[in-house]
């Protein structure tokens, strides 16, 4: 039990800014980032603290981009969320708030275009898109083939700029 | 190179990843077929929109003993008023409980030397002991005299200066 517990610390110390990122680019909102990022860890607790996954990155990416869209769908039911950058709160980079207004509605396009890929996809596509990982890192960490890999790259790159190329491309 | 191989190689230029070997055959065939170029175009337009939302701040986790806190790079802003230096420098409460323990010592300490000093210093006079310094005659008189020279219509000064004379003698 002692140790289970040592080796979910090491684990919420090394992967919490990842997963708070990952949380962050779906959500927009601090604050929801922080809720997911502490939902995602008791979860790990719950699930992995006796026996961890073997790729705890890629378990916590999926577990993290899966919480984020449910926290997505169910507190803005059809509604866009408010951006923290029409707050004011997240990147005081003197932009005009038409600029906010703008990143706010593409983060809410994103989020519901990220929303209709599956779980392998959605991961894939941060993998690569956000993390920067090589196919064969995802392919480790997801424990799939290199080319299936691709291929789920492809879909999910055409399946998001089916939704967001009329507004944004 | 055919399209089927040119789509099998899109994710590796798409993801950066293709290879030297493979580059000039692929971008021969994108500068000769249309329908491919575009369809090239239009992912790495995607991934751009992707790429545009501003990356999240990075947070961090900070131990305090047994407990692991995310350490919040918007909080943290709020340490920068000195009280919030304060509160970052004394961060345990049994630190904290000891300084408001000294600081109350010290402040009663301060408020008895203050009574002290106050005691031993000389008693002042009583106000009722003290003499109220009678006008003497003479300056009165003189008073009464110059009144009356200055306004000698003003009978009733020349009354009273006549009665005090009387008096007087």
């Amino acid at each position: 039990m002692e140790s289970a517990n040592r080796a979910s610390a090491a684990c919420f110390e090394t992967h919490a800014a990842d997963v708070y990122s990952w949380a962050y680019r779906v959500l927009g909102r601090h604050h929801d980032a922080l809720d997911v990022v502490q939902d995602v860890f008791v979860r790990w607790v719950k699930q992995c603290g006796d026996t961890p996954p073997t790729q705890p990155r890629g378990w916590l990416r999926r577990v993290t981009l899966n919480r984020a869209i449910d926290l997505c769908r169910r507190r803005h039911p059809g509604v866009a969320a408010p951006d923290d950058a029409l707050d004011g709160l997240a990147y005081a980079d003197g932009g005009s708030q038409d600029a906010a207004v703008d990143r706010s509605d593409l983060r809410n396009d994103i989020s519901s275009a990220l929303d209709k890929l599956t779980d392998v996809q959605r991961g894939v596509l941060v993998a690569k898109v956000y993390d920067e990982l090589s196919f064969s890192q995802i392919a480790s960490e997801l424990g799939l083939a290199v080319t299936t890999v691709k291929t789920h790259y492809v879909r999910a790159v055409a399946a998001v700029g089916d939704r967001l190329r009329p507004r944004w491309a | 190179m055919n399209c089927d191989t040119f789509a099998t190689l899109m994710a590796d230029a798409l993801g950066q990843e293709l290879s030297p070997g493979d580059k000039p055959a692929f971008d021969n065939h994108l500068a000769s077929c249309e329908a491919c170029r575009r369809l090239y175009e239009a992912h790495r337009g995607t991934l751009d929109v992707l790429r545009s939302l501003p990356e999240p701040e990075r947070i961090g986790v900070e131990r305090i003993g047994e407990r692991l806190i995310l350490h919040d790079p918007r909080a943290s802003s709020r340490h920068k008023t000195p009280y919030g230096r304060l509160r970052r420098w004394l961060p345990s409460g049994a630190v904290r409980y000891a300084a408001s323990l000294l600081f109350a010592f010290t402040a009663g300490y301060a408020l008895h030397i203050g009574v002290m000093m106050q005691d031993a210093a000389p008693p002042a006079a009583p106000i009722d002991t003290v003499a109220k310094a009678e006008p003497d005659r003479e300056t009165v008189q003189a008073a009464l005299v110059t009144a009356h020279r200055r306004n000698p219509k003003r009978t009733n000064l020349a009354k009273a200066m006549a009665a005090l004379t009387r008096s007087g003698g």
